[in-house]
């Protein structure tokens, strides 16, 4: 039989201006480890972890952009195979802001259009130094349709919550696979092949 | 001559009388002629010897007839001069009667005069006894008033005596008692007053020897009281002397006006000598001369040494001058013991200070003290107090920072040991021991700093962000610039921002050993090292350090570092080494300044090897991470080893595996060359070992024909990636050589040439080389078992390709032996 250690594959991308805090929320969320001292991302990165979610084990493979403008042509690559993709700005800095418009249209250039979309502003445990209100950040969100969620590394604070949230966003959007599943036992053969395929999806 | 002149005669004489009678009476008259004028003029002592001579002549008749016939001369002589005087007798006679009258007469004259001077004198007698009484009286008057005169002396001494132990003159009232008892008392001892005098002044002695023994104990007392302040003032002279902040020229001055001090000491010391030699006035004039001393000498201004002086003098009188000399010795040792005894905790810096203080005191008076009363203590004496002292204060010292982990602390003990040190010295002290218990303070102290700057070199480490610096202005730059040695003549005229290629963490780890080394330098200071020896310490405290950090940095890579973490480390620890000859120029500057240009050749070389082992350590880790990195992706492999048909395309781990590999060699474009090629072998090496893995797991229990192809097709992309390498200077000839044996086994077997392959099996220049016989066994039993399993399902169609499959199988295995 083949190795089957998940149920399902997630590829996960976090893309956001330089600094803030890409990287600092995956360690956060992948081994609940933060380092005060801002190491730049060189190229990409990814961490893998498992999660249970309605009764499956769905591996996550999250890659790490390098925010820095040398490192924008090699990153889009990733974004083809993303199937959840996560913008992240900083809430003291008002231009990672204003670069979320820019980060959404790559994504149209470059993703595959069912991808799911979720907006970060990340630090809010910095208020004293809070130049983007919350509600400029639920605004642009909302008006494209899709989820937000103001975290902070730092303090663990809605970090896990963002991701199982876009992982929900996937899975829901998978029913096809969810049925073939539950024909499993009619025909061991197919639904191999099938899983497979959904893999290859 | 009588004698021997008798002799001759008789001889002479018996010779004539044979001849003839005539001539023999003759010669008998002139020999008894001469015997009797003998006997008329010798005196009685000489009658014997004529006597004696006449019987030798042998003719005594003779002699008695000549004898009586002088005899009878002599009377008819008589009887003439008494007839011839006989009237005269008569007249003389009749005188006589006449005087006896007159005699009478005035006797009677005589007897009245005398009555009447009786009655006369009555009055004078008288006025006689008068005088005589008066004259005794005045006698005894003298006698008395003489003898008082001798007393006086005795009472004006002892009422002296009383005045002078009243107003405690001890020395005074001892030289008193000792006139009494010597001068005065001698003449009047006979006196009762005097003996009773004297069983009084017998305490006395005592009384001066009790009352000289207090006030030297409470001369040791004050001089514990000031011990403090003596050596404060002591330790200050001592650091103006010294190189405490003062230029060589200015030293030299001091130490001349030193010496001219010790000669005006020497000069006190015969004036103490002459003080007991001339006890009138010298004691004064040594006291004036002690004076104007201390007055040049500030540390001696704080106590009066008379009472020394005086116990000296007084005790050198009684005749108690070894009791004395042993008290002074017994009880300066007790206060030694008690100086150095700390007596509280000494858990602050001026406490230490203070102790040092005190026992710097202490000794600096002992060495007045022995200065001017040689007599009193010696050098021995001083130098056997000073031996065991010093023995405790290095225990006491040790024993409270022999585990100090307090760096500044240490510091500042050493200046205040290194003061005491030069102190003592300057006071003629053997100092030796301190200088060891420097040294191993130094030693200590560099341990401590070591640790104190390994632990700063891993902070630098976390807190580092291992991305190159980056500056935008000419300041910027040149501030850089200052803080390590970095020198490419081309950056100065690149736009700005300039990159450099290391990280902060490179300057501030410079700084750091710079700092290291200025510290190092502090402690040695005074050390009584000379400059090379400086140089070579601080060079191999050097090495000590980069030994240290070396460790540092092979622990701390060993934790879950990231690659960029691990790729600028392996570029910063290259600027490290580099860095090590600037150190080296660093130390030769502070040690020795511009004299070093001679002696470069013998200097201890910084060992910046000791950077190549973490280097290698660090180059393996980025393998490891690397490594660890293909693991994660590689472990998402879902291969379906019973597919039927390939997809068309590579597996997409495969697929996001080669992407991650080109987007990382792509990025990391500050990897240098060397390592970027090794890490890019040893990846491909990895990947390829990996794939080998998966076919052949005995987990693997079959394998179709279709997931053959897909496999096929995902080890084509690796394949693909070799020749498109990234890296730059990678042959892709060598580098697609990683994934050879895997594909040479997969064309073996997807192209069943099994007749070549037995044919040329062992030979060297086969196609299929690098496949074992066994290996390819491993893959056809996985292959037959998926056709068993699918026979279940089809019945006989696949059972020749079955028989096939085992009949190549066999001959396999034939070719094994």
């Amino acid at each position: 039989m083949a190795r089957r250690p998940y149920d399902m594959l997630f590829k996960l991308l976090l893309i956001g201006d330089s600094g803030v805090g890409k990287t600092c929320i995956l360690y956060r969320f992948s081994d609940d480890a933060f380092n005060t001292t801002f190491i730049s991302t060189i190229g990409i990165d990814f961490k893998i972890k498992t999660i249970e979610l309605k009764g499956k084990k769905i591996k996550l493979q999250i890659w790490d952009t390098a925010g820095q403008e040398r490192f924008h042509t090699i990153t889009t690559s990733y974004y083809r195979g993303a199937m959840g993709i996560m913008l992240v700005y900083d809430i003291t800095n008002a231009k990672s802001f204003d670069n979320i418009a820019k980060w959404l249209r790559n994504i149209d250039e470059h993703a595959s259009e069912d991808v799911v979309k979720m907006i970060l502003g990340n630090k809010c445990d910095m208020s004293d130094r809070r130049v983007v209100s919350r509600e400029r950040g639920e605004k642009i969100a909302q008006d494209h349709g899709i989820s937000f969620h103001e975290t902070s590394a730092k303090l663990n604070v809605h970090v896990d919550t963002a991701f199982y949230d876009l992982a929900e966003a996937i899975l829901a959007k998978m029913p096809d696979s969810t049925d073939e599943q539950s024909r499993d036992t009619v025909n061991p053969v197919q639904p191999q092949r099938q899983s497979s395929s959904g893999g290859c999806c | 001559m009588p004698n021997s002149s008798s002799t001759s005669q008789p001889a002479t004489t018996g010779s004539e009388t044979a001849s003839t009678s005539y001539v023999n009476y003759v010669e008998m008259s002139a020999e008894q002629e001469y015997f009797l004028y003998e006997l008329e003029t010798t005196d009685s002592g000489s009658m014997g010897l004529v006597l004696r001579a006449i019987y030798d002549t042998g003719d005594v008749q003779s002699f008695a007839r000549a004898l009586q016939q002088r005899i009878s001369h002599y009377d008819k002589n008589i009887q003439k001069v008494c007839s011839f005087h006989y009237q005269s007798f008569v007249d003389a006679m009749q005188e006589l009667m006449k005087l006896k009258e007159q005699c009478q007469d005035i006797k009677e004259e005589t007897v009245a005069i005398d009555a009447e001077i009786q009655q006369i004198s009555q009055r004078l007698c008288q006025k006689k006894q008068e005088i005589v009484r008066y004259r005794k009286l005045m006698k005894n008057a003298k006698t008395a008033m003489d003898q008082i005169a001798v007393c006086l002396p005795v009472l004006e001494n002892y009422a002296k005596l009383q005045e002078q132990m009243s107003n405690r003159k001890y020395y005074q009232a001892l030289k008193t008692l000792e006139e009494l008892e010597h001068t005065h008392l001698a003449l009047v001892e006979k006196y009762r007053f005097t003996q009773v005098l004297a069983k009084s002044m017998a305490p006395v002695r005592l009384e001066i020897k009790e009352k000289a023994y207090s006030e030297f104990k409470d001369f040791l007392e004050n001089i514990k009281k000031v011990a403090g302040r003596i050596g404060k003032h002591a330790s200050k002279d001592t650091a103006e002397q010294h190189s405490f902040g003062v230029t060589d020229a200015e030293r030299a001055k001091k130490i001349q006006e030193e010496a001219r001090k010790n000669a005006s000491n020497v000069e006190i010391e015969v004036s103490a000598d002459g003080s007991i030699v001339k006890k009138n006035m010298s004691p004064k004039r040594n006291m004036k001369m002690q004076v104007e001393d201390d007055e040049q000498v500030s540390a001696q201004d704080l106590i009066d040494f008379t009472p020394v002086h005086r116990c000296c003098q007084i005790f050198n009188v009684l005749g108690a001058k070894e009791e004395f000399e042993q008290y002074y010795r017994q009880q300066r040792k007790e206060q030694c013991d008690l100086v150095i005894e700390p007596t509280h905790k000494m858990n602050n810096f001026k406490h230490y200070v203070e102790y040092l203080d005190e026992i710097v005191g202490f000794f600096v008076v002992e060495d007045q003290i022995l200065m001017t009363q040689s007599n009193l203590s010696t050098t021995v004496d001083k130098d056997k107090l000073w031996d065991n002292a010093l023995m405790k204060i290095r225990q006491h010292l040790d024993a409270r920072f022999g585990g100090s982990p307090d760096v500044l602390m240490m510091l500042k003990m050493k200046k205040v040991i290194l003061l005491f040190i030069l102190t003592m010295k300057s006071y003629g002290y053997a100092v030796a021991p301190l200088y060891e218990l420097l040294q191993n303070f130094r030693d200590q102290y560099n341990e401590i700093l070591v640790k104190e700057y390994c632990a700063q070199f891993e902070r630098d480490l976390e807190k580092d962000n291992y991305t190159p610096i980056t500056v935008n202005s000419e300041e910027e730059f040149r501030t850089i610039i200052r803080k390590f040695p970095f020198y490419k003549r081309s950056m100065e005229q690149e736009p700005f921002p300039r990159r450099f290629p290391f990280s902060p963490f490179v300057t501030d780890a410079y700084t750091q050993a710079k700092n290291y080394l200025i510290g190092c330098l502090k402690f040695m200071d005074n050390l009584q090292l000379n400059t090379s020896a400086v140089d070579d310490t601080v060079r191999r405290c050097a090495n000590v350090l980069l030994g240290r950090w070396a460790g540092v940095l092979k622990s701390f890579v060993h934790k879950r570092l990231s690659m960029i973490q691990l790729v600028q480390i392996t570029i910063n620890l290259g600027y490290l080494e580099k860095s090590c000859e600037s150190l080296g120029a660093f130390i030769t500057s502070k040690t020795s300044g511009e004299e070093a240009i001679g002696t470069t050749s013998h200097q201890v070389v910084l060992s910046e090897k000791v950077f190549r082992d973490v280097r290698s350590e660090v180059e393996q880790q980025i393998d490891e991470c690397m490594r660890s990195k293909v693991d994660e992706i590689i472990d998402l492999a879902n291969y379906d080893w019973e597919l039927p048909a390939a997809a068309g395309q590579a597996s997409e781990f495969i697929s996001d595996l080669i992407n991650f590999l080109q987007t990382t060699f792509t990025s990391f474009t500050n990897l240098p060359s060397g390592l970027a090629k090794h890490v890019c072998t040893q990846t491909c090496k990895h990947i390829s070992q990996s794939m080998s893995d998966f076919l052949l797991s005995p987990e693997t229990k079959c394998i179709s024909t279709g997931a053959l192809d897909q496999f096929s097709l995902d080890v084509m992309q690796c394949e693909m990636f070799t020749t498109r390498c990234p890296v730059a200077g990678v042959d892709p000839q060598t580098l697609s050589m990683t994934f050879a044996d895997l594909r040479q086994l997969l064309d073996l077997v997807m192209s069943s040439d099994w007749t070549t392959f037995n044919a040329e099996y062992g030979k060297d220049h086969a196609k299929y080389l690098r496949v074992k016989a066994s290996t390819a066994i491993v893959v056809l039993e996985k292959m037959i078992e998926f056709e068993r399993k699918s026979t279940g399902f089809f019945g006989i169609a696949k059972g020749d390709r079955k028989k096939l499959l085992d009949t190549i199988v066999r001959q396999l295995k034939l070719l094994e032996i």
